[in-house]
């Protein structure tokens, strides 16, 4: 099966151009064909980056490929330092110039005595592997190379209530009429994995910013390859809490607990249950209880979704058996399995959109997702009940066989799927879906009033 | 904090100065947004032909950004299957061969084609897979055509030879034909042929409009190109398929592209009419006396005017010529993407005027550092607005350029400039008449968004 009819998954260089191209105060250098970039400014846009004098390429000509004369990259490396003054450059090799091995490392090493700005080398060109792979080498370098040591005394203090155990938690919220407490304590956490190739990313951030400041009245500093400057990261170790959102920034969570002693909490926010255990784990981390406003609010929707809540008995007279499948990045599809058990609708297929090759499976301890059954109490793995399928004949063949389903995925399943479907878009690729509002999540408590608005469509659409 | 201009500037060279794109300087070493690649170049013509399929051959994001291109609604594919074969590092290692034959008997299977161009990219022409004899073997296995199409971006400055490889291949499709009296269109990159006037006379004179190349066509409608009575060569990309055409078949060319002189543009219609061995409507001579007037009333509006300009939809050489000797226009700086043997003669034509600087194109980013120094009074083609803004220069657009052919060529120019001379007066507070000269009040009744059209 050799044939992609559809979308290839993007590649790990792929997915450090957009995670790089949104660092304020460095700019992406493309060695490579300028064709790259300017395709690649299609894909950029849908995605929201704007590249402002942040992304450039050096073009290349058939001297450069058959000579090796690197004197392109040189010069564009000198002139950038000069002109715009950046802190760092980035310099990613495009396929062909991995391909024909240019050694872009060093040439990075020789020419950075001769500039300013701190270079730092992506010499793969796109055949690492996919886009997981991309992101959790991008994660990674950027925790380990782009932060520095951080005082003691700089680390600001929701982290040291989190180490001490032994103080018992008081919740302050951080308002308008707490303005003393405000002054005195900064509490900060950094989002890590939030990937611009992401259906939706930005209204998920949007919502998790909601719900950090609402349930603890904590400052999002840093929104690691998304929304970050050089000076961000630089200071990464000054977070008290760093959120992960998905399994690919689990090395650089790592990376800053051992560098900075930073804690951590691998989980997303989905659906209303999801929510609460989410902020409850956050909770039990930082040692700051949930503020009861929302943990009131959240259950009371929980208890609106059972049988005896909006609708009464007759509401739950079904006359089909709803089912679901769900096609999504690793996080995603967990997330929104989630959510859909609360909505009772069984997910019959899990397809993971990806390779699992780059994927930690069923992390435990601090690091273990919530993946309680709500009724049995089970833990399960949940990397297992997740499948990738590598040939996509297999995975087309599957979206052309499902009837009245619920179908969550990208586009290439609502263009494969009959319609006799019901279809809503949360994984890329979504051209067809175009993101403007950044205040529409799936996340958090906004995002399953969403789906259960989706889910009454979905009923009323396939006569459920 | 950004380029310096005048530094930049002072790298530069003049037209007088080259000979060769080798000799051009860029305006920066870094570039953006950068040139578009062979491979768009090649999708654009392939994804209108109905019944084909354009298998891309090359690593993911090739295959990912092509995919995206032509899934929008601006250039969606129509009628055109565009699947890829997306090389890892085992096929750069060990060759593509066995993916590509296994990807052939799906692709065959599931879409039975016409014919299936096959566009190879960067990676399968360092590697060295030798495509051509793959396809030939695949010849032999399948009953549709497969044209292979060259699409290295390393070699190009731009995305015009995907065009003109992808339109050289297609000779393999045509056989000969009894002729049919109709006019093929080769060479419109963009734009729709039929809304042009050049289309709107054909069809007066009951001349049927026949394969448009790169266009609406079908890979049938190729097959059958040779009935036409003539090729109608919009823009050079067309010009190798119509020598091959004229080789093969015996049909004859008209080197008909979007040329802005009036007497250029009536010799092109003589030229056709005298192909299709038919009298030339009169109404041409009168649309080229409307068109000498029209340019002979705008040149004392615009004269003295100075402009920088980038890559249009137009006969770029051509252009710059006519604003030059008919509408006393000065170029400060060119942004050019070849130097070649068919724009000499318009070249020497400009440097009679003046002896602009020359750069490359697709240098968006770098020319913005350029509005502060050079100052120009009017901008063609892509370029900053903000830049443009605070300089003072005025961009003069041509919005369906693409769409346009014959005369209407010439008023679009000439409105233009018309329109950016009134927006630049009114930017410095002037009197439309306060320049460089009054304009008539019949024109002035005739501008865009004045009741009428030049």
């Amino acid at each position: 099966m050799s044939l992609c009819r559809f979308y290839p998954q993007p590649s790990d260089r792929m997915a450090i151009m957009w995670s790089l191209i949104p660092i304020k105060g460095a700019i992406v250098l493309e060695y490579g064909p300028a064709g790259t970039t300017h395709f690649g400014g299609g894909m950029y846009g849908s995605v929201g980056l704007r590249p402002n004098e942040s992304l450039f390429t050096t073009h290349i000509s058939e001297d450069d490929v058959v000579m090796g004369d690197v004197s392109r990259l040189e010069n564009a490396i000198l002139e950038l330092d000069a002109a715009y003054a950046p802190q760092v450059i980035f310099v990613v090799a495009s396929a062909v110039i991995a391909v024909i091995g240019t050694d872009i490392v060093g040439v990075c090493n020789y020419m950075q005595e001769k500039v300013n700005a701190r270079l730092v080398a992506f010499p793969d060109g796109g055949f690492r592997g996919d886009y997981t792979f991309g992101l959790r080498a991008v994660y990674r370098l950027l925790a380990e190379e782009m932060t520095t040591p951080v005082m003691r005394q700089e680390v600001e203090p929701s982290s040291a209530v989190s180490m001490d155990r032994s103080v018992e938690p008081e919740f302050k919220l951080q308002t308008k009429g707490n303005t003393e407490a405000a002054a005195a304590i900064s509490y900060t956490y950094q989002i890590l994995g939030a990937s611009a190739g992401s259906y939706r990313i930005r209204s998920d951030v949007w919502e998790v910013r909601q719900l950090m400041q609402e349930a603890f009245g904590w400052d999002c500093r840093m929104i690691m390859g998304l929304e970050t400057s050089v000076e961000e990261l630089s200071g990464a170790g000054k977070a008290s809490l760093n959120l992960v959102l998905r399994n690919e920034a689990l090395e650089a969570a790592r990376v800053f607990q051992k560098k900075f002693d930073t804690p951590y909490v691998y989980s997303a926010p989905y659906g209303y249950a999801g929510t609460l255990r989410w902020l409850n784990q956050i909770s039990e981390m930082i040692g700051v209880p949930v503020n009861p406003a929302v943990t009131e609010r959240l259950q009371e929707k929980i208890m609106d979704m059972r049988p005896m809540g909006m609708g009464g008995p007759m509401g739950s007279i079904r006359r089909k058996n709803p089912t679901a499948v769900i096609q999504g990045d690793y996080d995603t599809v967990l997330g929104l399995a989630g959510a859909m058990e609360e909505m009772e609708i069984p997910v019959v297929h899990r397809i993971c959109s990806h390779s699992l090759k780059a994927i930690e499976k069923a992390p435990m301890g601090p690091e273990r997702r919530a993946a309680v059954d709500m009724r049995t109490g089970v833990v399960e793995d949940e990397s297992d009940s997740l499948h990738y399928y590598p040939v996509e004949k297999e995975r087309l063949d599957l979206f052309g066989g499902l009837r009245d389903t619920w179908i969550l995925g990208s586009e290439e399943a609502e263009r494969f799927a009959s319609k006799d479907n019901y279809f809503t878009c949360v994984n890329a690729p979504f051209v067809g879906h175009t993101q403007i509002a950044s205040h529409l999540p799936f996340m958090g408590e906004k995002g399953m009033d969403y789906l259960r608005e989706c889910k009454s469509s979905y009923f009323a659409r396939c006569g459920i | 904090m950004g380029l310096d201009g005048n530094e930049m500037l002072r790298s530069l060279k003049h037209l007088s100065e080259v000979e060769r794109m080798k000799q051009v300087v860029p305006l920066s070493y870094a570039l953006f947004p950068g040139y578009h690649c062979p491979l768009m170049g090649a999708m654009l013509t392939i994804k209108e032909i109905d019944s084909s399929v354009m298998v891309v051959l090359g690593p993911d994001e090739c295959a990912y950004y092509t995919k995206m291109a032509t899934d929008g609604t601006g250039m969606a594919a129509d009628g055109c299957q565009i699947v890829s074969i997306v090389l890892d590092q085992h096929d750069v290692t060990f060759g593509c061969q066995k993916k590509l034959e296994a990807a052939f008997a799906e692709l065959a299977k599931e879409y039975n084609p016409k014919a299936v161009f096959l566009v190879t990219t960067c990676v399968p022409e360092v590697t060295g897979d030798d495509v051509d004899s793959l396809a030939d073997n695949l010849i032999e296995e399948y009953e549709f055509p497969i044209l292979v199409v060259h699409a290295e971006n390393f070699k190009t400055d731009d995305h015009l030879p995907g065009i003109e490889h992808t339109m050289s291949e297609c000779i393999r499709l045509m056989e000969a034909q009894e002729c049919d009296g109709s006019v093929n269109v080769l060479g419109l990159r963009l734009g729709d042929f039929r809304r042009t006037e050049t289309a709107r006379i054909l069809k007066e004179c009951n001349v049927p409009i026949g394969m448009l190349l790169p266009g609406k066509t079908s890979v049938e409608e190729i097959r059958r190109a040779p009935e036409a009575k003539v090729n109608l060569v919009v823009h050079p990309v067309g010009l190798p398929l119509a020598k091959k055409m004229k080789d093969r078949f015996g049909v004859p060319y008209v080197d008909f592209q979007r040329f802005s002189e009036p007497k250029t543009i009536l010799a092109c219609y003589q030229s056709l009419f005298q192909y299709l061995e038919q009298p030339m409507p009169g109404k041409i001579r009168t649309m080229y006396e409307a068109a000498e007037e029209r340019t002979e009333k705008a040149r004392p509006l615009l004269a003295g005017g100075r402009y920088i300009s980038g890559n249009t939809a137009l006969c770029n050489y051509e252009m710059h010529s006519f604003l030059h000797r008919r509408l006393g226009l000065t170029a400060q700086l060119l942004q050019i993407s070849d130097l070649d043997e068919d724009g000499l003669v318009w070249r020497k034509d400009i440097l009679q005027y003046a002896d602009p600087y020359v750069t490359r194109a697709a240098n968006i980013g770098a020319l913005q550092y350029l509005y502060p120094v050079l100052k120009p009074d009017y901008n063609l083609g892509a370029g900053a607005a903000r830049e443009m803004i605070k300089s003072g220069t005025v961009p003069v657009q041509m919005m369906q350029a693409y769409n346009t052919l014959g005369f209407e060529v010439n008023e679009m120019v000439v409105n233009a400039f018309l329109t950016a001379c009134q927006r630049k007066k009114g930017m410095l507070g002037m009197k439309p008449d306060g320049m460089s000269g009054k304009m008539p009040r019949e024109m002035m009744a005739r501008m865009p968004g004045k009741g009428g059209q030049l």
